[in-house]
């Protein structure tokens, strides 16, 4: 039972079940390994942050907000901005997760959710700078999960890329030099700047299911996996990243399968989710 | 040494010296579980990196690290036979040059068979560097690993020689699809080829097979 279950106890019975459907490829809810449940989207509905989505995949709901701020550039890298993500579980998404019960899945999701943009491919950190070896801003991304029904790191990232695409930050106006420099950052609520997220990535994780494998479990399904796969995919079906994670071995074949069908799945849901952040764009214009 | 099994391990400058306690007691009731469970402390040395020091309690960076091995040899050892225990793997880096996952991974490993916990096959890491452009450089240097992500990705894998299993991948880096199938295999190459010199050692210094 990976750490991503919070609890189910299934009979051998029903564990049979589930494995052999997603070995023919025909899971439970009638769903093909290949399936994602609907996923439902919204976004800018925190009015304290500078960004923020919500997203809801089956029984697992999360919501990301965005907060920036001017800090002192890093020593060892001063051209560029600083990225943090954190996760965190709220008590009301399970009685296991009061206390301290939640901090080894947070420190998990915190990992991979920053491993995804781990690169210099995914987000340009260059652009969060403001005065180079001095100032840059800081985006603090928390993730929280209001609810858990499996399939955990897929809908923060969902989430999280749809909050830095309406991320909006303030522009900096830079005057004088050395001592005297000064920095005003604009009160203008329309005076704003977005992010370029085009090459942000979706995180799909393929759970190995008896001798199959599948992406977006339920939590049946994930009590029943050895092993799972998270693959960074890229809107042009790049990988930023890859990790096996979960007790349990993968057969370099099924690996590779697993590859191929993660971003093959990750292209059309970069897809789809842009065509849905371009349309709410147009909605309404700020 | 008071530890059940363990090993000192060197790949070119990279040194890692690991130690496995266990089957121990789990002294907490709430732990009781009919499997046997793994823990890993791994733990970078304050003088083994280059440019950093490292703090004395243990980082989110070794922490994620602590993690992936012992997820890794939960696949591996035989949890059944020793129920209501646990293993406490702990690896220290004394010196890092590159190729730090991988040999912890085969470092573990070897220490648990020195232990005689028993496992279903060895565990090999192997590290490689992917430079845009097709160049794989296997078992990379601490400077060649550190170039910057944007032009290249690392890759380390670890497998189970004679099962054909993969334990543990890591990749960062942006790569291509088809390029995945390379590393991949360059990895498994890198993998095949330890393991035949590391099976080699255990004979001379166990005189058994393992597996």
């Amino acid at each position: 039972v990976s750490t991503q279950s919070t609890g189910t106890r299934l009979s051998n019975a029903e564990i049979q079940y589930i494995v052999d459907g997603v070995e023919q490829d025909f899971r439970s809810d009638g769903r093909g390994a290949e399936d994602y449940r609907q996923i439902e989207l919204e976004t800018r509905i925190l009015p304290n942050t500078n960004g923020s989505a919500r997203c809801k995949l089956g029984k697992t709901e999360v919501l990301v907000g965005v907060k920036a701020e001017v800090v002192d550039v890093d020593v060892h890298a001063p051209h560029i901005g600083k990225l943090v993500i954190t996760a965190d579980c709220s008590a009301v998404a399970s009685p296991k997760f009061v206390g301290k019960g939640s901090e080894v899945l947070e420190n998990d999701l915190s990992n991979v959710l920053s491993f995804l943009y781990n690169s210099t491919n995914t987000i340009r950190l260059k652009d969060l700078c403001i005065v180079k070896g001095e100032s840059c801003w800081q985006l603090h991304v928390d993730v929280l999960f209001v609810q858990c029904g499996g399939n955990l790191f897929d809908v923060a990232s969902i989430a999280l890329k749809a909050a830095l695409y309406n991320t909006t930050l303030p522009v900096v106006k830079v005057s004088g030099e050395g001592i005297e420099m000064e920095m005003e950052v604009s009160d203008d609520p329309y005076h704003v700047w977005k992010l370029d997220v085009s090459n942000c990535p979706i995180c799909i994780t393929l759970y190995q299911i008896g001798g199959g494998f599948a992406v977006d479990p339920s939590e049946e399904e994930v009590a029943c996996s050895e092993g799972f796969v998270h693959i960074g995919v890229q809107p042009n079906g790049d990988m930023s990243s890859m990790e096996k994670a979960g007790a349990g071995n993968i057969d370099p074949t099924t690996l590779l399968e697993m590859v191929e069908v993660g971003v093959r799945v990750g292209e059309e849901i970069h897809k789809q989710l842009n065509k849905q952040l371009d349309a709410e764009k147009s909605l309404a214009k700020l | 040494t008071k530890a059940q099994g363990s090993v000192y391990i060197e790949q070119g400058q990279t040194k890692i010296v690991a130690a496995v306690y266990g089957p121990k007691e789990v002294l907490k009731r709430e732990d009781f579980s009919l499997k046997g469970k793994v823990m890993c402390e791994f733990k970078y040395m304050p003088f083994s990196r280059a440019n950093t020091y490292s703090e004395p309690r243990q980082t989110f960076e070794e922490k994620v690290i602590s993690k992936t091995i012992a997820e890794a040899m939960e696949g591996v050892i035989i949890l059944s036979k020793f129920p209501k225990s646990e293993v406490l793997i702990s690896i220290q880096m004394i010196q890092d040059d590159g190729g730090t996952l991988s040999l912890a991974m085969t470092a573990a490993s070897v220490a648990l068979i020195d232990a005689k916990i028993e496992v279903r096959d060895l565990v090999i890491g192997c590290t490689i560097r992917f430079y845009n452009g097709g160049r794989i450089l296997v078992d990379p240097t601490a400077e060649e690993e550190h170039t910057k992500t944007s032009e290249g990705a690392g890759f380390h894998l670890a497998v189970m020689p004679s099962l054909s299993q993969v334990t543990a991948l890591k990749q960062a880096g942006k790569i291509e699809q088809a390029q995945a199938r390379e590393c991949i295999e360059a990895c498994w190459e890198g993998c095949l080829r330890i393991a035949t010199a590391v099976k080699k050692l255990l004979e001379e210094t166990l005189g058994e097979q393992p597996g």
